[in-house]
């Protein structure tokens, strides 16, 4: 399936390079995690955007400031149950403050869509076509959340605050 | 207690027909059963031996006559006309069709009610002291942080595949009826030196397959830093519990890997980065939630009730009813009363149709319409004026709630076993009957005193087994039951995990070493010293000695 | 899951059994090739090919209609030998404990 993004099917400009591969020098390519530690010297002078793939083990403390060096982030849910990426993804986005696109692979099924969404990913790579065919459904599927995190939706705070300040509205 | 509003509403009657799509394809085909389970279990729906099993949550043990009379209806329309208390404050419906799941949360959804996160490896229902806001020791409502919990873990996007399930248990009391040293997380409300209501932080508590008791990770915490530092803890969890065994993905299982030290300074350092944040209570926030809670409109009540003190002198029934179930109250001449879900012979926990409505039009009448479900598995009806004990007695013996025997050998906690579950080894509801009827006698429970007897039917320990003064685990062994008996357990501020006793037991031989246990325990207690105290006293050697010599 | 042989050998006869998707309902296959909540109107295998063919037939059942289907050991008269099972198919004991 390719890469979706906003419910649409859209061109994925980066390609995955394996770590005994060499880089291409005019930029898209996504490298892993340990090869980017390893040569980050040689990568950073690069002249050319570079894309960043993350098993769901790795510590993304480790790139702190350098999140906005890379102009994909792609994190892995090897299973869908296996829930590591969500957190490697808030604290990218919140911690980090990543700009660039965070890229959901492996297991990305229509029923953790909003939980993606609310953590900050913004593309998908599904492994079938359902994402696609269901992404509507489920985005409008909970009309607020409780806690204050993501974009997607109003907080149920939100509301409350809002309701108290239209009291006829109440 | 708390009541929804319109966002409240809004959001469980979204999750219905967010969970009806889901089903509905689900039998089309359109999801396989492997993803559809986690989506139906965060709504409570197992597929157990005979059918789909309904859990409902129902947050910190608090419910209203109506949410009570909701779920009389999901029994009576979608089931076979009765439920199951649970040790954790939920109620479980046991013949539910998936074509109908919907429906039944519908109606829960109708009554300010739902089943979001009673199973999955999310963070759980939120139990608490079923005395919250009424008993006379407590220091303040956990209701309230019971409440901040549930909102604040509702469709949480972070933490709603963790390792494995998540349980949060707080108490607003030092006598701790939460049991909070044995859940995932357990939170004691207690004053600083300066004065100040905080937080103790228990973590890597639980029962199971590794029984552990909670270590404090933090002594005293802010309220206001509550949600931020538990955010810490999830994340530390999420990140580093282990996910490549099932047995040892609980989180007390990474506390004992990496130590309560490392697990403390990991928490401390991600606590750093997001204390102040936008998780942090607001004064406001708290107040507006506490609100809710704010002691009852009590009308003016005479603490002394002389009809009452006669009917205890006439009436030894009643007396020893009221001296067993029934506890002080908070506010002069009112009083906790406890219903007893544990009849002789009666399935622990089990209530029908019939008697939740019943139990509902007397909360209605008779205790500001608010009723309690506690972690033993048994009703209260906490706001009830001395003056009407009698009718209230009445009342519930009618119903058949009104067996005397709170905190007694007969007051069984025990799990729904190999009868209903999927899980269990062995049937625990066939023991219990059989245990109360041995001890049907009331006089012999009163003279052996406050014990806990917890029946568990597989090493999963939904029965608490580990916890009590006596516990039963049910195992198998080529295709036979046995029962493991384990002794001086106990879930209170002085928790402890009960020992082995022997070799495990058949069905039958279990009811006859408990009660071998309790002769030991008469021949050698000291005058007015309970079961466990005895049991710490003499170690295991004098119940073993007289539980194992008729076998030998 | 079953904790009975699926191939290889037949230690005893076996019945092939499921959960309904719709109800949750326990059903046997039968001998005319439907599903039966009767454990009595159940089609009883002898025959451990055979076994293993039903079930992975039945196993494609699991889209719409079935949920975790399996092999299930039983007596000469088509009695499960193992508790488990045997309550599967006759419903709780509790409170009918004897």
């Amino acid at each position: 399936m390719p890469l979706v993004r906003d419910g649409a099917i859209v061109a994925d400009p980066w390609i995955s390079v394996a770590d005994d591969a060499p880089v291409p020098r005019d930029g898209g390519a996504i490298v892993s995690f340990s090869r980017w530690k390893a040569e980050r010297e040689a990568l950073s002078g690069l002249n050319a955007p570079l894309g960043l793939a993350l098993a769901n083990t790795d510590d993304v403390t480790e790139i702190g400031a350098a999140t906005n060096r890379f102009g994909v982030i792609a994190l892995s849910f090897p299973k869908f149950s296996d829930g590591r990426a969500y957190s490697q993804a808030r604290l990218l986005r919140e911690r980090y403050g990543f700009k660039g696109e965070l890229r959901a692979t492996g297991a990305v099924l229509p029923d953790q869509l909003v939980h993606m969404l609310r953590c900050g990913f913004d593309a998908f790579l599904p492994p079938d076509d359902r994402l696609l065919r269901y992404w509507g459904r489920v985005v409008a599927s909970l009309p607020a959340f409780y806690q204050p995190i993501g974009t997607v939706k109003p907080t149920v705070e939100g509301l409350r605050e809002a309701a108290a300040k239209r009291p006829a509205a109440a | 207690m708390y009541v929804y509003d319109r966002q409240d509403r809004m959001f469980v009657q979204a999750r219905v027909e967010q969970f009806r799509d889901q089903a509905n394809r689900r039998l089309a085909g359109e999801i396989t059963e492997d993803e559809f389970k986690p989506l139906r279990l965060q709504n409570g729906l197992y597929l157990q031996l005979h059918a789909y099993m309904l859990r409902v949550a129902i947050p910190y043990g608090t419910l209203n006559a109506k949410q009570m009379r909701a779920l009389a209806e999901i029994a009576r329309r979608f089931d076979r006309s009765y439920g199951h208390f649970t040790t954790r404050q939920n109620i479980q419906f046991n013949w539910i069709k998936l074509e109908e799941a919907a429906d039944a949360l519908q109606v829960l959804a109708d009554a300010d009610m739902h089943a979001i996160q009673t199973s999955g490896n999310c963070i759980r229902n939120v139990t608490a002291d079923a005395w919250a806001g009424v008993a006379p020791d407590e220091i303040e409502d956990p209701r309230i942080w019971g409440e901040i919990l549930r909102q604040w873990s509702t469709a949480h996007p972070e933490f709603s595949f963790l390792p494995r399930k998540f349980k949060i248990a707080v108490t607003g009391s030092p006598a701790d009826r939460a049991a909070v040293r044995v859940h995932d997380v357990g939170l004691r409300m207690h004053r600083n030196a300066e004065g100040q209501v905080g937080f103790e932080v228990m973590v890597g508590g639980g029962l199971g397959r590794t029984p552990m008791i909670g270590k404090t990770l933090k002594d005293w915490l802010p309220k206001e830093d509550l949600l931020t530092y538990l955010e810490a803890v999830m994340r530390t969890y999420n990140r580093y519990g282990r996910r490549d065994n099932l047995y040892k993905a609980r989180i007390k299982i990474l506390v004992h890997e990496i130590g309560v030290e490392k697990m403390r300074a990991d928490v401390e350092k991600e606590f750093a980065a997001v204390k102040g944040g936008p998780l942090s209570l607001e004064p406001g926030t708290i107040d507006a939630i506490a609100a809710h809670f704010a002691p009852a409109a009590y009308a003016p009540k005479l603490a002394f009730v002389p009809e009452h003190e006669a009917l205890k002198r006439s009436n030894p029934d009643y007396a020893r009813w009221v001296a067993t179930n029934v506890v002080p109250h908070r506010q002069p001449g009112y009083a906790i009363v406890n219903l007893s879900l544990k009849p002789v012979g009666g399935a622990p926990g089990d209530a029908t149709a019939e008697q939740m409505d019943a139990v509902a039009d007397v909360a209605e009448q008779y205790s500001l319409g608010e009723l309690r479900v506690t972690h033993t598995q048994n009703l209260v009806l906490p706001h009830v004026a001395v003056e009407d004990l009698r009718t209230i007695w009445a009342k519930v013996t009618a119903v058949g709630f009104a067996t005397p025997n709170l905190g007694l050998l007969t007051d069984i906690i025990a799990c729904p076993g190999l009868d209903f579950c999927a899980l269990a080894n062995a049937r625990s509801i066939p023991i219990a009957q059989r245990i109360t009827q041995r001890f049907a006698d009331l006089d012999r429970v009163h003279e052996i005193g406050p014990l806990s007897l917890k029946i568990s039917g597989c090493i999963n320990a939904c029965g608490h087994h580990h916890v009590g003064g006596i516990g039963l685990l049910g195992v198998e062994k080529n295709g036979v039951e046995f029962y493991q008996i384990t002794l001086g357990g106990d879930p209170g501020p002085e928790a402890a995990i009960g020992q082995l006793l022997g070799p495990a037991v058949s069905g039958p031989e279990a009811v006859d070493a408990v009660e071998r246990v309790i002769e030991a325990y008469l021949t050698h207690r000291r005058p007015g010293e309970e079961f466990v105290a005895t049991y710490r006293r003499l170690g295991p050697a004098p119940f073993k000695d007289h539980v194992y010599a008729a076998r030998a | 899951m079953s904790k009975t042989s699926t191939k290889g050998r037949v230690a005893a006869p076996q019945v092939l059994t499921a959960n309904d998707l719709k109800n949750g309902a326990v059903v046997f296959l039968d001998k005319a090739g439907g599903w039966t909540t009767r454990i009595s109107e159940a089609r009883v295998i002898d025959d451990a090919a055979e076994a293993a063919t039903l079930l992975d037939k039945a196993n494609a059942l699991q889209a719409t209609q079935l949920v975790g289907p399996y092999l299930v050991d039983v007596d000469a008269a088509g009695r499960p030998l193992h508790l488990r099972e045997l309550i599967r198919a006759e419903g709780p004991t509790a409170p009918l404990f004897a």
